[in-house]
């Protein structure tokens, strides 16, 4: 470790409150070195090149490492530390939200199914801003039906070989690692014969593509994997449990990514209510409508974090995060095309390409993770015990 | 108040609920004690009484017990109605040369009042508590779209007033009085939509159509779950808010949520019930028309929301409500 520790507290018996005192305050102290060196948006190499650079310092600052259990290079504590530290960060605009969601999306489900020295091995240089992974899910015939995935995995002596076409794949092109989801139990086996695989992305037959979006965000890729070989111990828990594995990460990113994107949406919310003009009527309806629905998000994903912090992962308890996130995503940034009147349509400030980019973003935030369609039909199904569909 | 005690406290209440179905809870709740009770944990009261009222179809003076909780902090001793505000109005009253104008609503008070309680504001914008006799005031009872709730007009013009607090005086003992009762009201209607949701469930779960139950189409599918989502956030934001550090801006909040709750519940449910939900044998008229009634009370969703985005334009922020 750095010379450049201050001081490390021991938070592993600390409240939130006090943790979240300590870590404003430090914060307060490092704005020079957190605050992001561009005002625009900035490129998907800005965003996370600056991610890189916070992640280290809070790394060796120690505050990355509270929540996340000691086998992997963390100090434990309560994972709800970890939801606190995003929070404090993306509620000040510090760091990109997507960009910050990257150790959630995929940390917890490799600590929980892979081997614990591949875990020991790979989950610290992720925590410490070194690597970048992402996570090889959709496919061109399986979006929403995921469990149509047509990607195989046919076992090989000690290895899997890998065919097939991944969509979708966040930050693939700045990644090292890919969680790959394949049919591993041969055609027509639906969700009961998926695997779940962690696969270096720099192996022979990876290859990537960048898609833009009409967010002007080259975030998503498509991923190929031409005869992949990848080694017998990087499959994820038990073969042809996948599925179980995909589940326990779609419930995790109900957790912490949600409280930060949460608190990234007031932080927006509230520069917007800074620019509003007092007497615009129409303003003062929209964000309080969009508050209204950040707020409630809030006070839902409260209990959903102290679940999920528990190990007590429900995962059709979480589509009604899900839903609730993306309508309230859409209500923030629909209200700042309104306080903000032809910036997104016609200005290229700083201001205009940052809300520009955040308005279409949250486009897809009925789309991505699951569509609000999808999650309806869960709660329909698992919380309502409406008939089955036929 | 631990578990325990809530779990008996909610027990109690519904039973009393339960034998006094469709009636009126106002005697039972004064021989179990509620006002003791209300005094001792406001919270647990309040959240207690106003979902078993929402569960039961019940109704009590207990919205108006809530309303003047700390009316003793006025220096009044004896039994007091507080005023609510007309739908639409944020004050049940205006100051005039020394006289009020009072044009409030009552749902269901005491008749034992010896003085009503009205927060009022003067032509140049100061805030006052006043207390008004009975007799000063004309109190007109309507039947209006739920008779079960005792609705009734107060009116009068009278400068035979007291001024019990003025300026910030009032202005903190009227938002304090909101925020109880704002909640009440959010507990009682996140109570009656689980119900409707309920109904509608139930109904769409045993109805077939085209040879097949009603509940397996996703039109009707979605719908029920918009309404069980809409319901969901607004309990959510009703229990938080009591933990909040602004409990008027959490409160008003809880407000605006459970009112859009109220209105897309109100809608889908009502749609998926379809003919039979649209006669009067059908359970869900009486409900619907309660939580129409109690969504305009201090404050509707199509009132507050301005109102909150104006206090956050004011700020130049979003506050947080929840913490973890």
């Amino acid at each position: 470790m750095s010379g450049r520790i201050e001081e490390l507290r021991d938070f592993g018996t600390a409240s939130t409150a006090e943790f979240r005192d300590a870590l404003v305050t430090w914060i307060d102290g490092h704005r020079v070195e957190l605050e992001p060196p561009y005002r625009d948006h900035g490129s998907t190499e800005q965003l996370l090149s600056h991610q890189r650079q916070v992640q280290r310092l809070l790394f060796d600052q120690g505050w990355m490492r509270w929540g996340w259990p000691t086998q992997v290079g963390g100090f434990g504590g309560t994972p709800l530390l970890r939801a606190v530290l995003g929070e404090e960060l993306t509620g000040r605009g510090l760091v990109h939200s997507a960009a910050y969601s990257m150790t959630e999306v995929l940390g917890p489900a490799v600590i929980e199914y892979a081997d614990a020295s591949l875990a020991a091995e790979v989950v610290p240089p992720l925590l410490q801003g070194e690597e970048t992974w992402c996570q090889g899910f959709s496919e061109p015939e399986a979006g929403s039906d995921l469990g149509s995935l047509l990607t195989t995995a046919v076992r090989d002596g000690d290895e899997w070989v890998l065919q097939g076409q991944k969509l979708w794949t966040s930050w693939a092109h700045h990644a090292s690692r890919c969680v790959v989801l394949a049919r591993s139990e041969g055609p027509g086996t639906g969700s009961r014969g998926i695997s779940a695989f962690f696969v270096d992305v720099d192996s022979p037959g990876v290859s990537v593509r960048p898609l833009d979006t009409m967010a002007g965000v080259d975030e998503f890729c498509e991923t190929f994997f031409d005869q992949v070989r990848v080694p017998g111990d990087r499959l994820l828990g038990a073969q042809g449990r996948g599925w179980q594995v995909a589940q326990h990460i779609l419930a995790c990113e109900r957790g912490p990514i949600f409280w930060q994107r949460a608190s990234w949406l007031l932080h927006h919310l509230g520069e917007i209510a800074d620019i509003a003009d007092a007497s615009d009527v129409a303003a003062q309806r929209l964000i309080g409508l969009a508050f209204a629905e950040v707020s409630a998000l809030r006070a839902r994903s409260q209990a959903t974090q102290r679940q999920v912090a528990a190990g007590d992962l429900r995962a059709a308890d979480s589509s009604i995060d899900k839903i609730l996130i993306a309508a309230a995503d859409q209500a923030v940034f629909d209200a700042a095309r309104h306080v903000l009147p032809g910036v997104i349509e016609l200005e290229d400030s700083p201001l205009a390409d940052r809300y520009r980019k955040e308005w279409a973003y949250s486009r897809a935030a009925t789309i991505y993770g699951g569509t609000s369609e999808i999650q309806r039909d869960i709660v329909a199904s698992r919380l309502l015990n409406l008939p089955q569909v036929p | 108040m631990d578990a325990d005690e809530l779990t008996l406290l909610d027990e109690t209440l519904l039973g009393l609920a339960e034998s006094e179905r469709e009636g009126n809870l106002t005697a039972a709740l004064d021989s179990f004690g509620w006002r003791d009770v209300l005094a001792a944990d406001p919270e647990a009261a309040i959240s207690a009484l106003f979902s078993v009222q929402g569960r039961t179809g019940t109704w009590s003076a207990a919205l108006h017990d809530v309303m003047a909780a700390d009316v003793e902090a006025l220096g009044i001793t004896g039994p007091a109605t507080v005023v609510l505000p007309r739908p639409n109005s944020a004050l049940p009253g205006t100051l005039r040369d020394g006289g009020a104008t009072i044009g409030g609503v009552l749902l269901g008070p005491r008749d034992d009042a010896s003085v009503f309680v009205v927060a009022v504001r003067s032509p140049r914008g100061e805030s006052l508590v006043v207390a008004v006799e009975p007799a000063y005031l004309q109190v007109e009872r309507s039947r209006g779209l739920d008779p079960g709730l005792g609705a009734a007009a107060v009116s009068g013009a009278t400068d035979r007033v007291t001024v019990l607090a003025e300026a910030d005086g009032a202005d903190a003992w009227w938002e304090a009085a909101q925020v109880r009762g704002r909640l009440a009201l959010c507990r009682q209607m996140v109570a009656a939509l689980f119900v409707m949701i309920e109904q509608a469930r139930s109904h769409v779960s045993e109805r077939a159509q085209f040879g097949r139950l009603v509940g397996t189409f996703q039109a009707v599918r979605h719908k029920l779950v918009e309404a069980h989502v809409a319901t969901t956030a607004a309990e959510c934001s009703t229990v938080t808010a009591w933990e909040s550090d602004d409990l008027l801006l959490a409160a008003s909040t809880a407000k605006v949520v459970t009112g859009r709750a109220v209105t897309v519940t109100a809608a889908h449910t009502q749609q998926l019930l379809a003919g039979i939900g649209f006669t009067a044998e059908h359970p869900f008229h009486r409900v619907m028309k309660r939580a129409l009634v109690l969504e305009r009370m201090l404050g509707s969703a199509t009132q507050l929301a301005p109102e909150v985005g104006r206090q956050l334009i004011e700020r130049g922020e979003a506050p947080r409500l929840v913490q973890l």
